[in-house]
């Protein structure tokens, strides 16, 4: 029971974030609802003809909708389409982080020689992994289903908790998957890397099998095949219990192999280690120049995790970019859409601002706050005590931290804008050198103001400080994409950060969100940097 | 002698009587200062605030006549430092965390860092997460000592390294002492401070207690001894032996305490058919709270 206790804890941040951000997501394409559809008949059957179309081109992403002219199929095919990327986000880091992640802390020992055996442990960790995504979707079902019940169209109760369980039944599978994974590799960082390629590979399996023949023949390895087949809230849509149950199944027992490969591996070590190999032993130290660089020293340390960046985004910047000529035509024929894109030129050109460009400062503030993470254990693990038992100053440090950061967020967001570039050059779409640099230089800030933000909030309350920081930046980015679409008062997009970066890619500098941005990150550094320099450091 | 370490008032009140009170204390340049006391006593606060880690409630900390918060970049260009608890490197090799700590310092000497890595028998080939605990410590000592510091402050050295590796600490540390250094070390093994220590500075639930010069140590060496007779022990002779006290009998079997040497109580025995003895250091809090139980703490000191 301690060890479960202590499981549910752990997964304490993960269960608010997901639960926060599924439902926050589930309700508000409820409460959108009506304004995207249309008040007549004709154009709720022109919205769904429109999204059908979208559908097919989004389908290697979410499956095809079912009835997008109802809530009830519109909130399945946006909001519980997309689900399994957030939920199968929590199970690879919580299935690379349970056990190996715990191995990685210590703990491990501890409890297994306090005399917990590995199978109660593994059957422990992942019980209490099973309720928190429980909870998580509980609430998120509640949400999606008020935010209908708001608008007087509630949503239909057993296609609802279908889709609830199948999603836990695929997350399920996604953790046990991650769990069973990280028995091979020898530290959570590769497990959560090796873990995040297999789920993507299955998760893409499914997503191209959708409309290509080859794969659709090896659909049914991938969890997220059987997740597709039931969609309870769609009318005329299907529930798949047996699909359910048997992903249930592949999960308890996938589980249970990890459970056993977890009994037959040495700690600190994966089920198949290499052959050691015999090589002199190193008493000098690296001669490589950039560890004695200042902040490039930083940059090499966290270079593989600095490139999964680089390539995601690349990938992403693909993935929207490539969508932009189809999502265009949807805008032209949609009124609720064109409010996006009003009075920003080429239409193309427009969505790709609006709708990539606008995702971006939220993708460099995410790795600001995986920096800030950062900063934060490298004082809690004592590597900052280290660092400043050598003759350099806080203020150094403090600096450097931000230097790399900004570093590291103009290479990911040139990698992305480049990516950007070339793709809508390839589709005939010219968005030119000027704005596409102009549009890549105002990003940078975005991530120097959450690190400052973090840096300022580290000195007062560390604990809470990535929490507050993920969720300010989530709230903001649906602030800035719902506010429009549901008319809502200027002063409520504002609350948001996002509304500053404008739309430099079509229409130029935002000067007044230009300067406000400046006048936040000046306001956090310095208050950040007084706080790191009358603070105790340390344990 | 030039002061390397100042302290005056030095408090760090983290409430509920937990932190440092009021540390006056000196120590000399050149000298070898052990910081005795059991865990929780207050050591490594003291030296989190003398590195400028944490910043005192009251009271002041100067190394070499450097104010240790105001001016503790400066302080640590002299000092070498191995924190108590090693920090996570994760997956960066050994090579490539002595050339990171030592870039922060304008440069490493490479011969001087191959040396002490041969004497201590790493492998800096390997990653940090690999390393066991021992050789996670031999690390440390490798960036404390690595740029011949004129002071070094360590905390709990030898935990953890074998007693090869000890021996190896101990000769780093003489031939640092040799070359001028000043060597600040906290410990709570007695014999450990007797073995290196000029002098030795003892707190205790965060106030100085006293501060020794090395004979004087000697009066703080207790030994439990338990002596196994053929027949009835001698307990008059025994009673009578200087040092000898708390003797209890349970039947062939005395158990006692002995302060100081052991000389006085083996000649109460010799010949007396002696079967098996048996002697054990005590912890220190139980040593001190035999010594200082009444005591108020030590007002000013100074070496």
């Amino acid at each position: 029971m301690t060890v479960l206790r202590i499981g549910l804890r752990f997964h304490r941040t993960g269960l608010i974030s997901t639960a926060a951000l599924g439902g926050f997501s589930g309700m508000l394409q409820s409460l959108g609802f009506q304004a995207v559809v249309g008040n007549s008949e004709a154009a709720r059957q022109q919205f769904g003809f429109q999204m059908q179309v979208l559908g097919r081109q989004l389908s290697y992403l979410v499956p095809l909708p079912v009835h997008p002219e109802t809530l009830a199929g519109y909130v399945q095919w946006r909001a519980f389409g997309f689900f399994p990327v957030f939920f199968g986000f929590w199970a690879l880091m919580a299935g690379s982080g349970v056990i190996r992640g715990d191995e990685d802390r210590g703990l491990l020992e501890l409890w297994l020689a306090s005399g917990t055996s590995r199978a109660r442990l593994t059957a422990a960790r992942a019980g209490a992994f099973v309720i928190a995504v429980a909870v998580a979707i509980l609430i998120v079902l509640l949400l999606t289903g008020l935010g209908a019940t708001i608008v007087g169209s509630p949503l239909p109760i057993q296609g609802l908790l279908a889709d609830g369980a199948a999603l836990l039944a695929t997350t399920s599978a996604c953790f046990a998957i991650a769990l069973l994974v990280a028995q091979f590799a020898d530290s959570r960082r590769v497990a959560a890397g090796v873990g995040a390629i297999a789920l993507l590979g299955l998760f893409l399996l499914n997503s191209l099998g959708r409309t290509l023949q080859g794969p659709d023949r090896f659909r049914g390895v991938s969890p997220f095949y059987y997740y597709d087949r039931t969609n309870g809230l769609s009318p005329g849509g299907q529930i798949e219990w047996a699909s359910i149950l048997g992903l249930s199944v592949a999960a308890v027992a996938l589980i249970a192999l990890a459970g056993v490969a977890f009994a037959r591996r040495d700690l600190g070590a994966g089920l198949v280690r290499p052959r050691p190999t015999v090589r002199a032993g190193v008493t000098e130290p690296s001669r490589n120049p950039l560890l004695r660089l200042p902040v490039l020293a930083t940059i090499y340390e966290q270079r593989v995790g600095l490139i999964a960046w680089m390539v995601s985004t690349a990938l992403l910047a693909l993935f929207m970019t490539s969508l932009a000529k189809s999502v265009a035509d949807l805008v032209s024929h949609i009124p609720i859409f064109r409010a996006y894109v009003s009075g920003q030129g080429d239409l193309n050109r427009a969505v790709i601002s609006v709708f990539w460009f606008a995702m971006m400062p939220l993708v460099l503030a995410v790795f600001a706050v995986t920096q800030v993470s950062r900063w934060t254990t490298d004082d809690t693990e004592g590597r900052l005590e280290m660092v400043l038992s050598a003759p350099v100053s806080r203020w150094r440090v403090a600096l450097e931290r931000e230097g790399a950061l900004l570093l590291a967020t103009t290479l990911i967001a040139v990698v992305g804008s480049i990516v950007t570039f070339w793709a809508a050059d390839a589709q005939g779409i010219s968005l030119g050198v000027g704005p596409i640099v102009l549009a890549t230089a105002l990003l940078l800030p975005f991530g120097l103001a959450f690190g400052a933000l973090g840096a300022a909030l580290a000195g007062w309350i560390p604990r809470a400080t990535v929490l507050l920081l993920s969720g300010y930046a989530v709230a903001s980015y649906f602030l800035t994409q719902f506010a429009p679409l549901f008319r809502w008062p200027r002063w409520v997009e504002n609350l948001g950060i996002f509304y500053l970066y404008g739309t430099p890619l079509t229409t130029g500098v935002y000067w007044t969100g230009f300067w406000i941005l400046m006048a936040v990150i000046g306001v956090a550094m310095t208050v950040g940097l007084l706080s790191f320099q009358r603070r105790d450091i340390g344990r | 002698m030039t002061a390397a370490i100042t302290t005056r008032g030095l408090t760090k009140d983290y409430g509920m009587q937990r932190g440092l009170f009021d540390l006056d204390m000196e120590v000399g340049a050149g000298e070898v200062f052990g910081f005795l006391g059991p865990n929780g006593a207050g050591k490594t606060t003291t030296i989190r605030l003398l590195m400028g880690m944490i910043f005192p409630t009251r009271g002041s900390a100067q190394i070499f006549g450097l104010d240790c918060q105001q001016e503790a970049v400066a302080v640590k260009t002299k000092v070498g430092y191995l924190p108590g608890e090693l920090p996570q490197f994760g997956g960066l090799r050994g090579s490539e965390i002595v050339a990171y700590l030592g870039g922060l310092r304008g440069g490493v000497d490479s011969t001087r860092v191959r040396a002490i890595t041969q004497r201590l028998e790493l492998d800096l080939g390997r990653r940090y997460r690999e390393y066991s605990r021992g050789n996670k410590q031999k690390l440390g000592l490798l960036v404390a000592f690595m740029h011949r510091p004129s002071l070094l402050i360590l905390d709990e050295p030898t935990a953890s390294l074998d007693p090869l590796n000890q021996q190896t600490f101990y000769d780093l540390l003489r031939e640092s002492r040799q070359d001028g250094a000043t060597v600040f070390l906290s410990s709570h093994v007695l014999s450990e401070v007797e073995h290196v220590c000029d002098h030795v500075g003892i707190i205790r639930r965060g106030r100085l207690v006293s501060i020794a010069g090395l004979d004087e140590l000697h009066h703080l060496r207790i030994h439990h001894v338990e002596i196994e007779f053929a027949g009835a022990p001698p307990l008059d002779a025994i009673k009578g032996a200087e040092g000898v006290t708390d003797v209890r009998v349970d039947g062939s079997r005395l158990r006692c305490n002995v302060r100081g040497g052991f000389e006085p109580l083996l000649t109460a025995i010799a010949g007396r058919g002696v079967l098996n003895l048996v002697s054990e250091e005590p912890s220190l809090e139980e040593l001190f709270l035999s010594y200082y139980r009444d005591e108020p703490p030590l007002e000013s000191a100074a070496t």
